[in-house]
């Protein structure tokens, strides 16, 4: 086995990284130690510099396993790969994929910082992310390291204790030709995770690809998608049992008609390992019979864009799908008895081979643009004196959580949270969700007001979990949308897809019944009770994160993040005001003995600011994280 | 990125002076205030590090706007040249890329931006009343266009020839689309085509050809096109009788920021001089549009 290549460098680089705090690991040489040791009182910039020509120097420099720890070394770091073991129990200061663990509960069991001292967090560092567009952003941490992806798909390695840069990685892309993969490209989500000595990434044009965890250098890459026929990703890969999976975006599009895919890899090579067609299964019955005639090649939609689940011991995986476009079932050519099967579902999948176990829809027939994609947790829950796995997940826009045995997809529990008229019921012994057709379109042109509105209720920003209560917590907006199905507005372009028009909407309003525009709703996650509920004058616009602390810490578009308690809902610790709203997916961990949490706020568009009176939104997002600690004192 | 080209055309004075009201100086200037965000609905959705907050000093120019994949661009460009020409304006194009989603997500905001950085006028768009985000207005017509009805089966001369339960192929939301819909619901479920939306127009032709439809319902100009530069797409199909009822006429025009009112003003007026004039029919023969069901104008 190879010996990392930076042995050979001068002495500079590994003073640079010595007095950046970066090589108290490192096997440099005596000479290189020594030199460290002193001279620490070299200019930062003179040694920047240094660094910077070394590097041109030697542009190969390669992540190196080390033979005799199995860890890889570079620039004077070390680097315990990240094994298969610790992605299903991680270090309790880890955070090694966008929610922690692959049954998505963003739950750390930190609790350094706690409720009775939380009130003592003050800032550490902050960092302004390389890019514009939505903060969407999910920190990941390991051995002393933040890695970040921002829009565009760039990367970066900050050292966890001081926010210095390690290493930035700035992808390559095509230029695109038109708005939806420019628009795709400025609101990447949660587009890493973590695996051996590697970054996994997912980009926007449509490629799976392996980083050097320690120099940002591409290892491979595999073009999993055509882009040019519409595909993209926005969010992250989720790593399990050695593979990777992931959900392709840009099924809108008219070039990506009739097929959109989970895909599974190989998680050392990227070599595809199966696919599934979330629009499509031949030979499914129910799939022929749900569509109302329309075939695979005049079907789209059904995009699974959030980062799925992985259990262990039903070998599953768990993701869920967005909606039928275009919106309005007259659109499709479809009749209001036709369900779009694979639409707005949860699609249990076969880890290894990427069989159909089961699948549950979550608004069959979906109307409005109430897509349901988002993520699903994997709990366990004392049920009638048993225990009993099941997914627990706010499948799409309209907020309904629901419970459903995870081996099975049997219908457990179903609770509505924010004001939603896009349901009528559920079945309680079928568990079929009853779509409400009075709110259907039957005419071009037609309105209709439907709750919550396109952009949520709740949207991409992410529930959680606790263990320490057993607790499900989610947020979204009081709202509700009048629109119509419409015809389109551009001329001769040959596809309608490059149009808009589906859809004409006529505003926003409040919610019946609600007074501000925000709402968190806690539910305990065995029976879907309720266990509190917060309404909020703005609308909360981060993800959301529990620590073995009692915290659930969740921010807002006003610039605050909060820390709640997580039995009551308490605010007990408000951030400063920060520079731009909260967003992304805010995260914790541990590094040299101490506790950090880090927030991540910018650019957003789901800020309602008409139905919120006296918000006030900075012009610009500048993406940026902001990292807190106990205060020494 | 942009392909910008500065059109070269001499003015006509003698048109312009029997409607320009005020002097040029004015018409300058007023254009030059027209870059700047405006705070309506889609600004929430545009990162204002995106817009060009500066005034942008165009001269005596008028930008037009067209995406790449408009299958009528020439004319559309033709029609922008002469209507610079009479505004005694030098024309600047620039040419947008058009992927978008079937939902049309992100177009609006790209037009917001494209009308704010790059162009006053965007070409070749449906117009009509109330279309648009408050933040846009649209010229008054410059042409309309129809649908055609194709079949590939020799036997069919008009839709009443195609049976019931089979399949109508049309552009998804196209005013076609939402007429044949409309039209199929007055009719008795026995006498009830299925309608099938497609995407893309290529698709729909060669929906024809493979048989998964009977009919199509194709935009005039769109055919045309395709029948120039694929004829073996096309080969076999041939027009039938459409009817009355599933008629639909689309006015086409320019997309514009609303607070540009004085631009528009003259732009319709330099449209309209030209409908009047002859210019336009003239433009649509030479474009290869003489043959297909179209008015200048527009209905």
């Amino acid at each position: 086995m190879r010996i990392m290549t930076l042995a050979s460098a001068t002495s500079a680089l590994a003073i640079v990284l010595a007095t950046q705090g970066f090589a108290q690991e490192a096997p440099a040489t005596g000479a290189q130690e020594a030199q460290a040791a002193q001279e620490p009182q070299v200019p930062e910039e003179v040694l920047r510099s240094q660094e910077t020509e070394l590097e041109a120097q030697q542009p190969g420099l390669q992540t190196e396993l080390a033979e005799e720890t199995g860890a890889a070394e570079a620039g004077g770091r070390t680097y315990t790969p990240v094994t298969a073991e610790m992605i299903l129990d991680p270090a309790p200061g880890d955070w090694l994929q966008a929610r922690r663990t692959v049954d998505n509960k963003a739950h750390s069991p930190l609790d350094q910082i706690n409720q009775d001292n939380v009130q003592n967090l003050e800032l550490v560092w902050s960092w302004a992310l390389p890019e514009l567009g939505r903060q969407e952003s999910a920190p990941l941490y390991h051995d002393g390291i933040v890695f970040v992806a921002t829009n565009n798909n760039h990367i970066e390695a900050l050292d966890a204790v001081t926010g210095d840069l390690i290493w930035r990685y700035m992808h390559e892309r095509p230029e695109f030709s038109g708005g939806y993969h420019e628009n795709q490209a400025m609101r990447q989500k949660n587009s890493i995770a973590l695996w051996n000595d590697k970054v996994i990434t997912t980009t926007v044009d449509a490629k799976l690809m392996a980083l050097d965890a320690l120099t940002g250098q591409v290892v491979w890459e595999v073009q999993v998608n055509d882009w040019e026929r519409g595909y993209s990703y926005t969010a992250g890969p989720l790593v399990a049992d050695g593979k990777i999976f992931t959900g392709t975006s840009g099924c809108s599009m008219v070039g990506t008609v009739g097929a959109c895919w989970i895909t599974a890899h190989d998680a050392d090579t990227g070599e595809e390992l199966w696919r599934y067609n979330t629009l499509d299964q031949p030979g499914d019955q129910l799939f022929e019979a749900s569509w109302g005639g329309v075939p695979p090649q005049n079907r789209w939609g059904a995009t699974p864009w959030a980062t799925g689940a992985y259990d262990p011991e039903l070998d599953m995986i768990f993701y869920g799908s967005g909606m039928p476009i275009p919106y309005a079932h007259i659109s499709r050519g479809m009749s209001a008895e036709d369900d779009a099967r694979g639409t707005n579902s949860t699609m249990a999948l076969k880890a290894d081979t990427g069989e159909l176990v089961w699948l549950y829809q979550h608004l069959p027939n979906d109307n409005w643009d109430l897509d349901s994609p988002f993520e699903r947790l994997i709990i366990e829950a004392e049920v009638d004196g048993e225990t009993r796995k099941m997914i627990v997940t706010a499948a799409g826009k309209n907020g309904v959580v629901f419970g459903l045995d995870a081996e099975t997809g049997e219908f457990q529990w179903g609770e509505t949270t924010f004001y939603t008229n896009s349901i009528t019921g559920i079945d309680e012994e079928t568990g079929r969700v009853q779509t409400n057709d009075e709110l259907y379109f039957t005419e071009f042109g037609q309105q209709q007001t439907f709750c919550p509105a396109i952009n949520g209720g709740r949207l991409w920003m992410a529930s959680a979990y606790s263990d320490r209560t057993g607790i499900f917590y989610m947020h979204g907006a009081n709202t509700c949308q009048t629109s119509a199905p419409r015809e389109m507005s551009l001329g001769a372009m040959p596809a309608v897809g490059e149009s808009m028009g589906m859809f004409q909407s006529f505003g926003t309003s409040l919610a019946p019944g609600a007074e501000n525009i925000g709402a968190f709703h806690a539910l305990n996650a065995a029976d879907g009770s309720k266990a509190f509920e917060i309404q909020h004058d703005r609308r909360y616009n981060s993800s959301v994160l529990t620590t073995g602390g009692g915290l659930v810490f969740v921010g807002d578009v006003d610039r605050r993040y909060y820390a709640l308690d997580d039995e009551t809902g308490d605010v007990l610790w408000t951030s400063p005001r920060l520079h731009a709203p909260a967003g992304g997916y805010p995260m914790t961990y541990e590094a040299d003995g101490e506790q950090y949490v880090v927030f991540p706020v910018g650019l957003t568009s789901n800020a309602q600011q008409s139905l919120t009176p006296g918000l006030e939104m900075p012009a610009l997002g500048a993406n940026a994280l902001y990292v807190f600690k106990l205060s020494e004192g | 990125m942009h392909a910008a080209v500065h059109s070269v055309l001499a003015p006509r004075p003698a048109v312009i002076r029997s409607w320009l009201s005020g002097p040029l100086a004015a018409l300058g200037l007023l254009m030059g205030t027209f870059a700047g965000p405006a705070d309506a609905q889609l600004i929430g959705e545009v990162d204002r590090a995106q817009l060009e907050s500066w005034r942008r000093a165009d001269g005596n120019k008028i930008g037009f706007c067209q995406f790449d994949v408009n299958l009528t661009n020439e004319f559309d460009r033709a029609v922008a040249e002469e209507i610079a020409a009479r505004l005694l304006l030098d024309s600047e194009f620039v040419m947008l890329g058009a992927g978008y989603g079937i939902d049309g997500e992100g177009l609006e905001t790209d037009l917001f931006r494209a009308l704010i950085n790059d162009c006053d006028v965007v070409l070749g768009f449906h117009v009509g009343a109330g279309m648009y985000a408050p933040e846009f207005t649209v010229t008054r017509p410059y042409v309309a266009y129809d649908h055609m009805m194709i079949a590939a089966d020799p036997d069919y001369q008009s839709l009443e020839d195609v049976p019931s339960e089979s399949r109508i192929g049309t552009m998804m939301a196209s005013p076609a689309d939402l007429a044949l819909a409309r039209y199929i619901a007055t009719r008795a479920p026995e006498n009830r085509w299925n309608r099938l939306p497609y995407g893309r127009a290529i698709d729909l032709v060669s929906g024809l050809g493979e048989g998964t439809i009977e009919a199509a319902l194709i935009f005039g100009p769109v055919f045309a096109t395709i029948s120039e530069e694929d004829p073996e797409a096309t080969q076999g199909l041939h027009p039938i009788q459409i009817d009355e009822a599933v008629e639909s006429t689309a006015n086409i025009g320019g997309l514009m920021l609303a607070k540009s009112s004085f631009l528009r003003l003259e732009v319709d007026r330099a449209i309209e001089s030209m409908i009047a004039d002859g210019t336009i029919g003239s433009l649509l023969e030479a474009h290869g549009f003489g043959s297909i069901p179209a008015v200048p104008g527009g209905v």
